[in-house]
């Protein structure tokens, strides 16, 4: 029996270790540039209206709303 | 080659059947015959000997584990924890050796040999022919009988020091005789008393044997002090409390004599003395019962009974703090002094099972009733070593002055202890583990989580010093609002660049922000979103806060080369969903190797729990004991 709960404690937190050390090492958060080849930030004109443009064509963006 | 001769004493033919032989048993009148250089003569005395536990017997025939063999004759000598067997066999390949039976133990010997050895002590551990052994007992042997045909004299009351050793192992004896310079050792294997095969019991007999294996009787000894009959089922048996008159009575191998009466008052024991026990197929009886109470606190308690069985042997059933557990006799030795571990420490023994400690200490035995293969008083002290490991299994180390002893068993379920007594009684008291050894359980969770948490600390550590500022820089609402790049940093293939907005001034409000990755020839690669927002109140007197006023997000740098971040932010209050203005400055902070953590602080979060239930169990257990 607790030989039984030295294994149950053991593998949780070696699980939760390497669960953890894994997930960070991989960071599924971390984002990769979408657009390899780039889009001038001169697109629409001048830099003040990049993102504007950007969301008109993609339908992307957060500024004007959350 | 034998020689047919007649015995000194009776006149009755008697066979030599090796030249080897020394000293025979006559088979008609038990007087003990020697051979010398001036022929037969009888040694004077009679040797007649109970049956040993294996009920074995001259001329017996048959296998004992992978050996065919002819039993010859038979030792018996005493020493002061009981008696033991020597049985001198000849096997099918015409060698001659010994089988050892010791308190329902057998082990297989070779012939003895005269060896310079130094003088051993309990618990020595020495190497010797490429074994290391430990020494599990020394002590005086008197010889107190013979049978059949011997290769040496033996003589009746003849005393010689004696010292037991096992390989670490627990596979192999090494037994040495200090009768005379330079002693004799006798090395050897370990051997279950199942190997026992004998011709006379297959069905209906075997050709060769000249009697019946004798089953197994209780004898029956008449207290000396009150009369009354009393049953002994263990042959071993050396000691006795009378049931009629609570004598204390010491058997021998034809008398009882009283040594004493019990300590009055019995415990309140769980189980009675002829209890059945039923386990792996045999039913033991509880042949003793004895109660140790800790020598530091005579209230702490616990009880052991010796159960019997006359195929199976005995085993031990313990009860502490309504916790059972029973044990057998193992040969596996642990690493030296293991008393100076500290509890949670983990060994490993001989046989490479690994062993956590539980709890170690000196036990007072209070009192003692029923049948015992040794003379015990009250006041006998051991100590003791206890430890757990492989599921439910535990391993102890017992010892005295004379004797250290190992066991192993396993720890036995209310549900186990109800099918092998038939008692709802006990069972229903019964707990699953032991209070020490949920302790040593809670340090242990103690120690695994803390170790885990410091890998989680190591790992937040590494992070931290792998990150790199490249750029802070502050803008304006205005410039936020209408889009800004930044000034340029350098990051190389691969590498993560953590890209945190702070805007200090955010209360109960949010900023969502526009990000774009942008590369020297001013073409975004990547574009993304992060947003930042803080809540703060009361709440029927209590203060809250959620959020938090930096916004952050994690792009991979898809070459080497200089970059630059592209920003555009609005923000609004409270519920507002939209805006298309922005009304705080903030901070924009470039970090090179950063990575998010929050699964990192997440996990140490879990730990931290781990040490606090296991040293809350620890001090609720130690706080029980007081």
């Amino acid at each position: 029996m607790s030989g039984f709960l030295r294994f149950v404690a053991t593998a949780f937190y070696l699980l939760l270790t390497i669960g953890v050390l894994a997930a960070t090492w991989r960071a599924p958060n971390i984002e990769d540039a979408d657009e390899p080849e780039g889009i001038s930030i001169r697109e629409g004109g001048n830099t003040n209206t990049f993102f504007g443009v950007w969301r008109t064509h993609s339908g992307g963006g957060l500024a004007g709303g959350k | 080659m034998s020689e047919a001769l007649n015995c000194p004493a009776c006149g009755g033919p008697i066979e030599r059947r090796n030249p080897g032989i020394l000293t025979l048993v006559c088979a008609h009148c038990e007087n003990v015959v020697y051979w010398d250089e001036e022929g037969v003569r009888a040694a004077g005395f009679k040797s007649a000997l109970t049956e040993g536990f294996t009920r074995l017997f001259r001329d017996a025939v048959g296998q004992i584990a992978d050996k065919r063999v002819r039993v010859l004759g038979r030792v018996r000598y005493r020493h002061p924890r009981g008696f033991w067997d020597e049985w001198y066999v000849a096997y099918d390949d015409d060698t001659l050796g010994w089988i050892t039976e010791d308190d329902h133990e057998l082990a297989i010997e070779e012939p003895g040999r005269r060896e310079d050895f130094h003088r051993a002590r309990v618990g020595d551990r020495f190497d010797h022919q490429g074994t290391t052994w430990h020494v599990e007992e020394v002590g005086e042997a008197e010889c107190i009988g013979v049978e059949g045909e011997l290769p040496d004299v033996y003589a009746l009351g003849e005393l010689y020091r004696f010292a037991d050793a096992s390989s670490v192992d627990g596979r192999s004896t090494l037994a040495i005789e200090y009768d005379e310079e330079p002693p004799v050792v006798f090395r050897g294997r370990w051997v279950p008393v199942g190997a026992i095969r004998l011709e006379c019991d297959k069905r209906g007999g075997g050709n060769e044997a000249i009697r019946a294996r004798p089953e197994h009787v209780a004898r029956t000894v008449q207290c000396p002090n009150c009369a009354a009959p009393l049953r002994v089922a263990d042959e071993a048996t050396q000691l006795r409390t009378c049931d009629s008159c609570d004598s204390r009575l010491q058997l021998s191998e034809t008398d009882a004599r009283v040594v004493g009466r019990k300590a009055p008052g019995a415990p309140d024991f769980a189980l009675p003395l002829g209890q059945r026990f039923r386990w792996k197929g045999h039913d033991y009886e509880v042949a003793a019962r004895l109660r140790w109470a800790e020598s530091d606190d005579s209230s702490d308690t616990g009880d052991h009974y010796l159960l019997y069985h006359p195929v199976a042997g005995s085993l031990w059933l313990d009860s502490y703090e309504r916790a059972w557990t029973l044990t057998w006799s193992a040969h596996a030795a642990p690493p030296a002094d293991v008393a100076g571990l500290r509890v949670g420490s983990t060994i490993r023994t001989g046989d490479g099972q690994s062993w956590t400690k539980d709890d170690h200490g000196v036990l007072v035995l209070a009192y003692v009733d029923g049948a015992l293969p040794w003379v015990a008083e009250v006041g006998d002290r051991v100590a003791y070593v206890e430890f757990s490991g492989g599921g439910n299994g535990v391993y102890e180390v017992v010892s005295d002055r004379d004797e250290v002893s190992f066991g192993a068993g396993e720890t036995i379920s209310p549900a186990q202890l109800r099918e092998a007594t038939g008692r709802t009684d006990v069972s229903a008291q019964a707990a699953g583990i032991k209070a020490h050894t949920r302790k040593s359980v809670a340090m242990y969770l103690v120690k695994v989580a803390f170790a885990a948490g410091v890998v989680h600390v190591l790992a937040i550590v590494g992070l931290a010093l792998n990150e790199r500022e490249v750029l802070r820089e502050k803008f304006s609402a205005s410039d936020l609002e209408s889009e800004v790049l930044s000034s340029p940093f350098e990051a190389q293939r691969g590498e993560v660049i953590e890209v945190g907005v702070s805007a200090p001034t955010l209360n109960n409000a949010w900023m969502a922000m526009d990000v774009g990755l942008v590369n020297a020839q001013e073409r975004v690669v990547h574009v993304t979103d992060a947003e930042a927002s803080y809540y703060h109140g009361v709440d029927q007197g209590e203060r809250w806060s959620e959020g938090s006023s930096r916004g952050v997000v994690w792009l991979r740098a898809p070459e080497t080369g200089s970059w630059r971040i592209l920003l555009h932010a609005v923000s609004g209050a409270l519920e507002s969903t939209s805006s298309s203005t922005n009304e705080h400055d903030a901070t924009l902070e470039v970090e090179i190797g950063g990575r998010p953590g929050a699964g990192l602080f997440g996990g140490l979060i879990c730990c931290a729990i781990g040490v606090l239930v296991g040293g809350w169990g620890v001090t609720k257990l130690a706080e029980d004991d007081d």
